[in-house]
């Protein structure tokens, strides 16, 4: 398949079954809200190394946000709902609940299964902490050095789909890196899916396991422009040499699906050799994303 | 999506308390016309069929599941208690403990209602566009809980002693309150639009009580200063609607209010909060 030029590899990628939750950040104005939830989801890159998948999936307006003031979507993705209650917890705590006027809600209300927010912040308040019901929710107000730090008492917890990804292999890095914003501007522009790693953009792409016992993961061998001389089979296009991956954790299967078709649809271009994706022969991952098959 | 209308027979309630219990949209609304006619009500000592005291007019495409609407009197007593479900439209006056009860659904008067309004409600909401008489949302006589949640809103006032003993859920009250107003409150939250409050919160354990016109605050509250409550914004965005779009625009701006902590004299976890 060509699209604007650009070979679409007939490949796929591997994606996994992950638990999630939506936490709504508020603040007193944009600026605040950016810097809470960039806190709230810094070090969450990839969960080899992370406790949590973490990303911002969106900025919400006035009407969508629950207290009117300037809001972000986040979500954030770990194998377990017991693994990511941790990690919320402990994020929420350090990172939400220190910023100054955020206040932090819960994104999935009609989730059945619940992760405790608020319920354990709560403790922080030493006693004088209050909670509130308005409608059927309940909130806690922590008192803090800025006024109050309100929290919702629990958010809730869904199945998604992480590891969803695209490759761009560029003829320069300039080119291949263009790319690669454009194509995570593009996702930007979806909801219901996050890019964890910097900028949205990966360039240490890993391949599972590594000839040192204790690593999980390294440094995806076929995918780099320095080795292709020593590595075993380099899957580099022979015109590239560089390659950036996206990836793209996202709430369904249909949110990946078109967040990777926006990526190739954005990516492609003169420049782009090839667009790819990483994938373990289908062995490890629940969920195949054809390449083809996304962009038909 | 279907429901009834019940008119009085004759444009006038019958003399005499007319018993509102049966009168609910979870248990009508979805009933057989030969049912909902043969339905039995208690007007004073005695008891009568329903369709000796209105016509029953079967209403189209109600947007409801479960949808009843009622002529109104001030001679109900406890009109729709019970409630689980559906919606209720009274049209008129609601009576004495009108929504006393009240487990879901909705209630709307769109005259005023008695005293009792919301007695001991569950859940749901009552809205009345009138005004309510004394011990809103409390409980009802011979007991001591009030309200344990769901939503009152008054378009109008409300009279003594609103919201006493409450326990959970919201009241707003569009225009001014009676003294006494969260007497003996245990959490929750009341809000009242307008007029100064005499005697707010006396005996206040937990919860809050929002006196937008003012309030004459009591010797057992401590006074905490100028807060800027976000929570508040959540509770405005729960008002929207007819009488309270101006309250909620005030709660949704941020202001400062003089928050004060008390009563002191008993658990002293409550606040009382005056426009700064």
């Amino acid at each position: 398949m060509i699209l604007h030029g650009t070979e679409i590899a007939d490949t796929y990628a591997e994606a996994f079954r992950m638990r999630f939750t939506r936490v709504i950040v508020t603040a007193r104005d944009a600026a605040w809200t950016a810097t809470a939830a960039q806190e709230f989801t810094g070090y969450a890159t990839s969960i080899i190394g992370c406790d949590a998948e973490a990303g911002v999936e969106s900025r919400l307006s006035a009407e969508e946000s629950p207290d009117g003031r300037p809001a972000c979507s986040t979500l954030l993705f770990g194998f377990s709902a017991e693994a990511l209650g941790k990690a919320l917890a402990n994020r929420a705590g350090q990172c939400l609940m220190t910023c100054a006027t955020t206040s932090v809600f819960d994104g999935l209300p009609e989730a059945e299964e619940r992760l405790p927010l608020g319920k354990h912040l709560r403790f922080f308040g030493d006693g004088f902490q209050q909670s509130k019901i308005v409608g059927a929710r309940r909130y806690w107000r922590v008192p803090v050095m800025d006024g109050e730090f309100l929290v919702e008492d629990t958010v809730g917890v869904a199945k998604g789909v992480a590891g969803g990804n695209v490759i761009l292999e560029g003829v320069t890095q300039d080119a291949a890196l263009d790319a690669a914003t454009r194509a995570v501007e593009a996702i930007a522009r979806l909801p219901g899916v996050i890019t964890p790693f910097p900028g949205g953009v990966v360039r240490s792409g890993s391949k599972v396991g590594s000839r040192y016992k204790a690593l999980r993961a390294s440094t995806n061998d076929a995918y780099c422009p320095s080795i292709r001389g020593r590595v075993a089979r380099s899957e580099l296009h022979p015109d590239a040499s560089c390659a950036y991956e996206i990836v793209i954790d996202g709430v369904d299967e249909a949110s990946i699906s078109a967040a990777m078709r926006a990526a190739a649809l954005a990516a492609a271009g003169p420049g782009i050799p090839r667009i790819s994706a990483g994938n373990y022969g289908g062995k490890l991952g629940k969920f195949l994303f054809h390449l083809h098959e996304v962009l038909r | 999506m279907s429901g009834w209308s019940l008119t009085w027979k004759g444009r006038s309630p019958p003399d005499g308390w007319v018993d509102g219990s049966p009168i609910r949209p979870d248990l009508l609304g979805k009933a057989a016309i030969a049912d909902v006619r043969a339905a039995r009500i208690r007007v004073g000592a005695g008891e009568r069929r329903l369709d000796d005291l209105y016509d029953v007019v079967p209403l189209e495409n109600t947007g409801e599941d479960a949808f009843l609407r009622v002529d109104g009197s001030a001679r109900y007593l406890g009109l729709g208690r019970g409630m689980e479900r559906g919606v209720l439209e009274v049209i008129g006056d609601g009576g004495e403990h009108v929504g006393a009860g009240l487990r879901g659904g909705e209630i709307r008067v769109t005259g005023s209602a008695g005293e009792g309004a919301g007695a001991e409600m569950e859940s749901g909401l009552l809205r009345i566009a009138g005004s309510a008489g004394a011990g809103l949302g409390g409980p009802v006589p011979g007991k001591t809980r009030g309200m344990r949640g769901g939503e009152i809103f008054v378009g109008g006032s409300a009279g003594t002693e609103a919201g006493l003993a409450l326990r959970r859920g919201l009241i707003a009250i569009a225009g001014d309150a009676g003294p006494l107003a969260g007497h003996w409150m245990r959490a929750g939250t009341i809000l009242v639009g307008s007029g100064k409050l005499s005697q707010p919160g006396l005996g206040l354990r937990r919860g809050t009580i929002i006196a937008l016109g003012g309030a004459a605050v009591p010797p057992g509250y401590a006074r905490n200063g100028p807060v800027h409550p976000v929570w508040l914004r959540l509770v405005a965005r729960r008002l929207r609607g007819a009488h309270f779009d101006a309250m909620a625009q005030r709660l949704a701006q941020g202001n400062a209010f003089e928050s004060w902590s008390g009563d002191l004299l008993s658990l002293g976890r409550g606040e009382i909060l005056i426009p700064a």
